[in-house]
């Protein structure tokens, strides 16, 4: 039956069918639309992974880095270069993040699976200003594995989201003055919870997502849950990562499904997302020929548009371009000639125009844009 | 030509001799190049030749279309094998086929866990319950199809009650809402479906009711914790051999598709029924 041999498979209407994987990775012809960027400054930090970058808001930013060796390390960006401050903590698990609080640029939380999340004073670095536990533990009761954390913007709430603990995952909240542990959900997600966020002006809003595909907003000024509980959107996927952002006077999410790469944009009035980028879709965006390679290497909001990380992990991961997205139109924006990594977290300040770049090859990366 | 026959095979709802058509001219072409395209026609009368082709073909271009690391003769091979040892001990259900995935290369700790959800093409849960949450509009075409619905009447009679609500998601295996209702749940329900991980999906009046239910059928999800193997139900031992190769075939590329380095990731493939052997594709 050679006739069979040939057709080797019916061809579904999904695309995944018609995918071969042969070794390449070609670009389309037309680059010329993207702007070349490169690099102001990089340097190889570590043999381990980059897993979290945040910095201040100066223009010779402190940075923090959250590494795969459970470690968090400061660096100082000067004119010279990058110099390297001294070494948090070790933690006994993977660092779930690293973020500086928006209203004092000493204060930085940083947060492990390992179930603590410590707030430092970035004067006396030394030892930990507070440290946020969960303290409903009793012996024998198993530890819940944070998986991510936000603060307020107020710099009053902490909130937490946890991993399965038996059947129930957790988004608790922390009081950040006293260090007390409030309270938390559990009723409104059945799998580990990838992303809080607060709402960046809207003390009260916080959105969550998680692997089973939902993005929950709640009213934290409520007493219980089922009435915080204000709405879910279903993402049909897996949600990676979230991020707030503005369009006009309207709130819209942004959010990454897991790894399969594709971007949605949410508005919250409505029951679907607005714009819903494949994997497909963004290696066309980004001018590759095949989408085999393609990851979500992050999204930033700058003043009323977008700008979305996409980049091929193919071979050393060199490819990093970005794209703008102002309402529903999208366009090239930026080529990031000589990325030497796939990047794992970026961070971006509006006002100075700074991004920073870190990855699997340890490398953090400054680009003046 | 080969711009034509990819369009051929996406773009046109092809029949399958078509398509084999279309496979032959290319391969032709890319065997021959010089040869004009007039004089291939001919060719496709005299199957010894066709036959002489495909092999060469067939050597030269293993990886065609399907990933060279599982043939079709091995997934034949063992799908069969998995259908002919629930066939030879029956068991008073109908055996779920799921795969198993072993990874390598890969490090939990330092490499995004992953999942991803993939239609299939044949529905791997017949036996699946859609309720759908409707409007007016959406009640009376559920009616007239026998699908099981509710209205919004119905559900302020649950009046969130934690127990009535956890009923309800018990009774049915997923839910379909219609946009004006669904925005309503999270105040007419509370989390009681998101408890049951069944928060509804979305109903538009663009799409086609029992075909949407079709699609929530077939979607399968995939997830990796924090141990290297997963596994996934793709089909049942009720189903015919091709239907249940092409889901195999479709869950495993897709999976491949999602593995940062795609086969390199792969340590082993296996195919299995609930209470079967597991049968090795890779």
């Amino acid at each position: 039956m050679m006739i069979d041999d040939l057709i080797i498979m019916p061809h579904g209407d999904s695309d995944n069918s018609q995918q071969n994987y042969s070794d390449s990775d070609p670009d389309d012809d037309n680059l010329d639309e993207f702007t070349s960027c490169t690099c102001s400054i990089e340097k190889h930090i570590s043999s381990e992974y980059i897993l979290h970058v945040t910095a201040t808001n100066e223009n010779h930013p402190t940075c923090v880095l959250g590494l795969s060796n459970y470690t968090c390390e400061v660096y100082t960006i000067g004119e010279s270069g990058i110099a390297k401050v001294g070494a948090l903590h070790t933690y006994e698990d993977k660092v779930i993040g690293c973020k500086f609080s928006t209203t004092d640029k000493n204060s930085l939380y940083t947060g492990s699976s390992d179930g603590s999340i410590h707030l430092w004073d970035m004067r006396v670095m030394k030892k930990p200003a507070l440290l946020f536990k969960d303290t409903t533990l009793k012996d024998g009761s198993q530890m819940k594995p944070f998986t991510c954390f936000d603060i307020s913007p107020n710099d009053r709430l902490l909130a937490v989201g946890t991993d399965l603990c038996g059947s129930d995952v957790f988004t608790l909240f922390w009081d950040v003055r006293k260090g007390d542990l409030l309270g938390g959900y559990w009723e409104s997600h059945t799998d580990v919870i990838t992303e809080v966020k607060f709402h960046p002006d809207d003390v009260n809003k916080l959105i969550s997502g998680s692997v089973d595909g939902l993005i929950n907003l709640y009213d934290l000024s409520q007493p219980c849950e089922d009435d915080a509980f204000m709405d879910s959107l279903n993402t049909n996927s897996s949600v990676d990562h979230l991020q707030w952002f503005k369009q006009g006077t309207k709130d819209c999410i942004t959010c990454v499904t897991d790894v399969t790469s594709d971007l949605q944009l949410w508005d919250l009035d409505k029951a679907d997302p607005y714009k819903h980028l494949s994997r497909k879709d963004l290696s066309k965006l980004i001018k590759k020929k095949k989408e085999d390679y393609i990851y979500l290497a992050g999204c930033h909001d700058s003043e009323g548009q977008l700008m979305v990380l996409v980049g091929s992990n193919y071979e050393t991961g060199d490819c990093l371009r970005s794209l703008q997205i102002e309402k529903a139109i999208i366009k090239p924006h930026f080529e990031f000639k000589g990325n030497q990594q796939i990047v794992r977290s970026s961070s971006y300040n509006k006002n100075t125009n700074i991004l920073l770049t870190g990855g699997e090859n340890g490398i953090l990366a400054i680009w003046r844009l | 030509m080969v711009l034509s026959f990819e369009f051929l095979v996406s773009v046109l709802s092809v029949s399958s001799l078509q398509i084999v058509l279309s496979v032959f001219r290319l391969c032709f072409v890319l065997l021959f190049p010089v040869v004009p395209s007039s004089v291939v026609p001919c060719f496709f009368l005299d199957p010894p030749v066709l036959s002489f082709l495909c092999r060469i073909f067939w050597k030269v271009h293993g990886t065609f279309k399907m990933s060279s690391k599982v043939s079709r003769e091995t997934l034949y091979e063992c799908t069969n094998a998995v259908l002919e040892k629930s066939q030879e001990k029956k068991r008073n259900f109908l055996e779920t086929v799921e795969i198993q995935v072993g990874l390598k290369n890969y490090d939990p700790q330092k490499d995004k866990r992953f999942s991803g959800t993939v239609k299939l093409k044949h529905i791997p849960r017949p036996k699946m319950q859609v309720c759908v949450l409707g409007d007016q509009q959406h009640c009376d075409e559920a009616k007239a199809n026998g699908v099981p619905y509710m209205d919004v009447e119905a559900l302020k009679k649950l009046n969130k009650n934690k127990k009535l609500v956890k009923k309800l998601a018990k009774k049915y295996d997923a839910f379909l809402a219609s946009e004006a209702l669904i925005k309503q749940i999270p105040r007419l329900l509370g989390p009681g479906l998101n408890k049951a991980g069944k928060f509804p999906g979305l109903l538009s009046h663009q799409e086609s009711m029992t075909q949407k239910i079709d699609e929530v059928k077939a979607t399968i999800k995939f997830q990796m914790k924090k141990v290297l193997c997963l596994s996934v139900a793709v089909g049942h031992v009720g189903m015919a051999p091709d239907e249940l190769v092409q889901n195999v075939h479709l869950s495993i590329n897709f999976l491949v598709s999602l593995l940062k380095k795609h086969w390199q990731n792969v340590r082993s493939l296996h195919i299995k029924s609930t209470m079967g052997p597991p049968q090795r594709i890779y």
